[in-house]
């Protein structure tokens, strides 16, 4: 049976949504965060927002749970993981500016949801086998210059217990 | 961008000197070089007939906001298209004649450029994209002429180009400046540069300058320096010191920077770090310039440098 780890899941959502050619904007591709010093993704982008247009973080939430079933050598687990994009208030979204910006945000929700949501258990095998489940959307209105699609990722893997 | 007086080099043939011309694509343009001291009826130095830049070409597929990618502009031909330049791209006055001057970031050569910025208008095929950018061929008998040098003890160019430039049957005449010196002086700061300063800048420069590793923002902090030397009455020319140039620049780079909101995450405070960056490069200009001239200045025209004595504000 493939078993996966929080690790490589997180690893291979950012492999994905990396991969994704937006669908408008395309010339700006979604990109990670490195994730240094605190790693604190809000105060990265807010620190320099006129670069964080679509970049992205992808974390464990911290939280973990009893297992679904196990068998003593693995066990069957919810990952929760929380993806979190960022889009500047600037006048790159085009005329109608917010609301363009609105606009992107949720196209490139359904770009992400369609890639790593629900639909996207085909992308998920060998050492990130995992059963997507569904993705949760909220969008936050930033009032340091910069709006967050906030993406609340589940999937239920198998984890090898002794390893 | 904005201008900044040409440099011409002494004894290199095949050279030019450019103008943007704001009215539109020029059908005929002629120039005569003097010098500033004379007056446009005098003798020039030499005169031609201006070279009208290419492209002169169409948008082969609508292009704007309304599409996938509003950076994208579908053209008819790349020829001659650099990055960098600025070109005007206007609608069809059947969509409202409005036009925008756009700068190329990438080139995809026969297919399509990049702009630095999104486009603001939508542009429907046959819709105009050009370039109004004339230049002045330097005559070659003239650069290598001694007695032309500019004289680096006057911060202000030594010479005038007088345009005649007809667009759309108007005669527009325009002027445009520059200097013969025998080197340029220039900068050598790139992103590396300014990164190690400011840890983490490299990684989130602006959006629409990470494809050029933020070069345009380097090149007007340099043309910044430029304004602030010749504000007091420094030829940049002249000036002797790579080390206290490239300081100078690598200063006013951040304090830019710091002004289009980024800032390092030690900061709380996105003004606190605008304040300290204007600090910065002031303070470090008084200590070599403008308090003390401490960095060696050339005042002939020999090309090698005069020891400028660090002297007390009062006795300059």
């Amino acid at each position: 049976m493939p078993v996966a780890t929080l690790e490589s899941l997180r690893d291979r959502i950012i492999v994905l949504i990396t991969a994704l050619t937006p669908t408008s904007l395309t010339g700006d591709k979604f990109r990670g965060s490195l994730d240094e010093s605190e790693a604190d993704f809000r105060k990265a982008a807010e620190a320099a927002p006129a670069g964080c247009l679509r970049r992205f973080q992808v974390r464990n939430d911290g939280s973990d749970d009893l297992p679904a079933v196990s068998n003593a050598d693995t066990a069957q687990l919810r990952a929760k993981l929380r993806i979190l994009v960022a889009y500047p208030q600037t006048h790159r979204y085009g005329g109608s500016a917010g609301r363009d910006r609105d606009d992107v945000i949720d196209q490139d929700w359904r770009k992400i949801n369609f890639s790593v949501g629900v639909y996207g258990r085909a992308n998920f095998s060998t050492t990130h086998d995992c059963t997507p489940l569904g993705c949760r959307k909220e969008v936050e209105i930033g009032t340091s210059g910069v709006d967050y699609l906030v993406i609340a990722f589940e999937a239920n893997y198998y984890l090898d217990v002794d390893a | 961008m904005s201008r900044s007086t040409s440099e011409v080099t002494f004894a290199v043939t095949g050279q030019t000197v450019e103008l943007r011309v704001q009215q539109g694509r020029p059908t005929a343009a002629t120039f005569a070089v003097f010098n500033d001291f004379a007056g446009d009826d005098d003798t020039a130095e030499f005169t031609g007939t201006a070279t009208i830049t290419s492209p002169s070409t169409t948008v082969d597929v609508a292009s704007g906001p309304a599409e996938t990618d509003p950076q994208r502009l579908s053209i008819a031909s790349t020829s001659d298209v650099v990055v960098g330049r600025k070109y005007l791209v206007s609608q069809l006055a059947t969509e409202g004649s409005k036009y925008e001057w756009v700068q190329p970031i990438a080139i995809d050569t026969g297919d399509f450029i990049r702009c630095r910025h999104p486009l603001k208008n939508d542009y429907l095929s046959a819709s105009t994209f050009v370039s109004t950018t004339i230049t002045a061929a330097i005559d070659a008998t003239w650069v290598a002429a001694e007695e032309n040098l500019s004289d680096h003890t006057d911060p202000n160019p030594s010479y005038r180009v007088r345009w005649s430039v007809t667009v759309g049957g108007v005669v527009y005449i325009l002027y445009s400046y520059f200097d013969l010196v025998r080197a340029p002086v220039s900068y050598e700061i790139d992103i590396d540069d300014l990164d190690a300063r400011a840890p983490g800048l490299h990684d989130s420069i602006p959006t629409q300058y990470k494809e050029e590793q933020g070069r345009p923002l380097v090149a007007a902090a340099f043309r910044a320096v430029r304004a602030k030397l010749a504000a007091h009455a420094i030829d940049v020319d002249a000036w002797r010191n790579d080390e206290i140039m490239d300081e100078l620049v690598t200063l006013k780079a951040l304090h830019l920077i710091a002004g289009g909101g980024w800032k390092p995450l030690a900061y709380d405070s996105h003004s606190q770090y605008v304040t300290d960056t204007e600090k910065n490069f002031e303070v470090f200009f008084q200590q070599h310039v403008s308090v003390v001239q401490r960095s060696r200045l050339a005042t002939g025209t020999s090309g090698g440098a005069d020891v400028v004595r660090a002297q007390p504000f009062w006795s300059k």
